[in-house]
């Protein structure tokens, strides 16, 4: 996702005044208590973080 | 300051008009409110706009389109109206008192009339609050010729013109009060009404302005402005209010202001479907910013819009603002109602997910759109024809109909059968005494000239090589328009003369200008001034957002005489969107102002064609941002993103999802495994769960 749209220009992943609205939770884990957010903001670079911690989602869809 | 609400900024509004606040300092500022005086422009007014509608009254519907529809209003939907408002302590009162005012004129009803002859009573005592009652007392006195409401509107009308010469206060409102304002100066043509109209319009969005917002447009002087911009209905009301002013006091500038808005939403911020408004807070949205399941499209604002379209040809004669009321009128504004004529749609959006969402409201809570579309629809009629100062007179609606002008001292009746909106062919017979020498005008619509909207902003994906034609008493005249959309037949007129009329009325496909990101790579269907739309009752399975059409494929219209009173619908065939080459399905389009009659379910006006490309908005209003290579193995072709802004449009973690798995916010297994490969990840054991 991001390096199809955010990489490449594509609008609506941007900062929209909300607080940390750059970083999405991925679909991995990386210790037991870690999981795996990415940052739109730090080039799509992949984080960890406690899994507690209220990261944005954003879902997909498949059609 | 940040947006004010809508309706907290009218209550300020009409506050300030009551109470005038005085703030210290502000008149000292070059070009503040206190260098303008209510007044002190010289100009010469004008009694009204130099086209005249014949009035809705003077107009006796005899089609089975809009006199079922207007018949419905009155003895179902007003009435339902005025039972709702009598629940509640405020009562009937403004756009539903004046829609009753209306209708009874056309449709007599024993109970109603008690209750406004009750009604003016109980107004004549009331307390008189700023100019809000202007409106219903002009309509009042217009249609009944008694003075009762006008009279004491008049008293205000001195008391608030007073005010605003003693004390010129600041006000933060203008574009309803100066709208309210002009129509009791229709009433009354006193300089004085037209004067505070004006005043309201000049005092707004002055440095020294209070409540000051892009939001309420009064981020700079009116006169200044050239977009569209913030909340729909009280930005299109103040482009009625400025053509307004700019024709009766003869002043261009707030006319020229007027039409300048109106350039930017034909441009760059008109539905297919004639609406306006497209985002969340009411209001208008970036330009070609068009989204479909996350659509405004507020029913008062394409009323509204409607008003404006009409008083801008009453100004100019140019047919191209009938081209977009009509658009307006026969999609987006009776969407606004059910087929049963008492459920409501305030939002009125392109596409539906079919989660419940868009579902009419049974128990509107009669703010705005419904009271404002049953007095639309009781004057419904006044918008078929028109005379200008000359008698010449203009047929603007191809609708079943009677109605008589004066032309010179001479009287001459028009009797028009219409196929319309079902058909091209309108015939219209000539009645009069004696032989009247004068000029009939008609409209000859964009749609039959290729043009769906009088911009670039749609256009049709074919191009009909035949045009209009017409004949008088079975002779062929020429059915090219002039400039102004019109074909003139300036003759002497005899009693049993027939014009006939027939347009091209093939089914077309509208393609939207390629900046419309909503749009790409799709059509919307569209037939004489109806614009179709696909619903799930229609097709098997019902992913009416997954249906794929083929550009070619045939669209073959079928009347369907038992489709909510006769119809007639589109029969054509579609794949789908995940499988391109699964067999077709037979489906059916309907006209887009029935749909949500049936339950829950699907539809889209704009109907895919090609599939999507990454980046494109997909059909849940999200980007798609993958295309799955084994999509016809895997049953599924497009990986779609929830959009940034979830507060609109289809619930992408909605309970409902749960019952449609299509809709059900989750990480593709197969996508899964693929995203290791797109990001630099860590190694780490993968969980399912949400990216």
């Amino acid at each position: 996702m991001y390096k199809n749209l955010k990489a490449a220009g594509t609008r609506d992943f941007r900062d929209g005044g909300v607080v940390d609205n750059f970083t999405y939770w991925a679909s991995s884990q990386q210790t037991t208590d870690m999981a795996a957010h990415i940052d739109f903001a730090d080039l799509g670079r992949l984080h960890g973080d406690d899994k507690d911690f209220p990261r944005r989602v954003r879902a997909i869809r498949k059609i | 300051m940040g947006n004010v609400a809508r309706r907290d900024f009218l209550k300020a509004a009409a506050a300030a008009a009551v109470a005038p606040l005085v703030v210290p300092g502000a008149a000292a500022k070059p070009g503040a409110r206190a260098d303008i005086r209510i007044g002190d422009a010289s100009y010469t007014p004008v009694p009204d706009y130099p086209i005249q509608p014949n009035l809705y009254s003077e107009v006796t519907l005899t089609d089975t389109f809009w006199k079922p529809k207007v018949a419905a209003n009155a003895e179902v939907t007003i009435p339902f109206e005025v039972q709702k408002l009598s629940e509640i302590e405020r009562g009937v009162n403004g756009n539903v008192l004046e829609a009753v005012i209306l209708s009874l004129k056309t449709h007599p009803d024993p109970k109603l009339q008690a209750m406004l002859d009750a009604r003016v009573q109980q107004a004549k005592q009331a307390e008189a609050r700023g100019n809000s009652g202007f409106e219903v007392a002009a309509t009042y006195y217009h249609t009944t010729g008694k003075r009762d409401l006008l009279d004491k509107a008049i008293v205000t009308a001195d008391a608030l013109y007073k005010n605003f010469v003693e004390t010129n206060p600041p006000f933060s409102g203008g574009e309803r009060d100066a709208m309210n304002c002009v129509q009791l100066y229709r009433a009354t043509h006193d300089k004085k009404h037209l004067d505070l109209a004006k005043h309201y319009l000049d005092i707004r969005g002055l440095e020294s302005s209070v409540n000051r917002s892009r939001h309420n447009q009064s981020y700079k002087p009116v006169l200044e402005q050239t977009e569209a911009v913030g909340h729909a209905v009280n930005c299109v009301t103040l482009m009625v209010s400025l053509a307004d002013v700019g024709v009766l006091t003869g002043i261009k500038d707030y006319f020229n202001a007027s039409q300048r808005m109106w350039q930017d939403i034909i441009e760059k911020k008109l539905y297919v479907t004639g609406g306006v408004g497209t985002t969340g807070n009411e209001g208008f949205g970036e330009a070609y910013s068009l989204p479909n399941i996350n659509a405004y499209s507020e029913t008062c604002a394409v009323l509204m819009f409607i008003t404006l379209n009409h008083r801008l040809f009453m100004a100019t004669g140019d047919a191209k603002y009938i081209d977009v009321m009509e658009r307006g009128m026969y999609n987006n504004a009776i969407d606004g109602v059910s087929a049963s004529g008492d459920r409501f749609f305030y939002v009125n959006r392109l596409a539906s997910a079919g989660d419940g969402r868009d579902t009419r409201w049974a128990r509107a809570s009669l703010e705005c759109c419904p009271p404002n579309l049953v007095r639309f629809l009781a004057s419904m009629p006044g918008y078929v024809y028109a005379q200008d100062k000359k008698d010449a007179i203009y047929v603007n609606l191809y609708v079943s109909s009677r109605t008589s002008f004066k032309v010179g001292a001479k009287d001459l009746a028009l009797s028009v059968d219409s196929e319309m909106p079902w058909g091209g062919v309108s015939t219209i017979t000539v009645s009069t005494k004696d032989d009247v020498s004068g000029t009939i005008k008609l409209r000859i619509p964009g749609w039959a000239r290729n043009k769906p909207v009088p911009s670039t902003l749609y256009s049709y994906a074919d191009r009909l090589d035949h045009q209009a034609t017409m004949w008088v008493n079975g002779k062929s005249v020429s059915a090219a328009p002039d400039k102004m959309g019109y074909v003139s037949l300036d003759r002497l007129w005899k009693n049993g003369d027939v014009i006939r009329v027939e347009f091209p009325f093939e089914v077309r496909r509208v393609v939207a200008d390629q900046r419309v990101a909503e749009t790409r790579r799709r059509v919307a269907v569209e037939r004489g001034p109806i614009v179709y739309c696909l619903e799930s009752h229609d097709m098997q399975g019902g992913r009416a957002l997954s249906a794929l059409l083929d550009a070619r494929v045939d669209l073959k219209p079928v009347v369907d005489p038992a489709f909510y009173g006769g119809a007639t619908v589109i029969h054509t065939s579609a794949t789908s969107i995940t499988n391109p080459s699964s067999a077709a399905q037979s489906v059916k389009l309907i006209p887009y102002y029935l749909w949500a009659n049936r339950g829950a379910g699907e539809m889209t006006v704009w109907l895919s064609t090609e599939g999507y490309r990454l980046g494109d908005t997909g059909p849940a209003g999200g980007f798609i941002f993958y295309e799955n290579p084994n999509g016809a193995n895997d049953g599924w072709r497009y990986l779609e993103a929830a959009p940034f802004d979830q507060s609109a449009g289809a619930r992408w973690r909605s309970p409902l999802c749960r019952s449609q798995p299509q809709w059900r916010a989750r990480v593709v297994p197969a996508f899964a495994r693929r995203a290791r490969a797109d990001v630099q990840e860590p190694q780490g054991r993968g969980h399912p769960g949400l990216s």
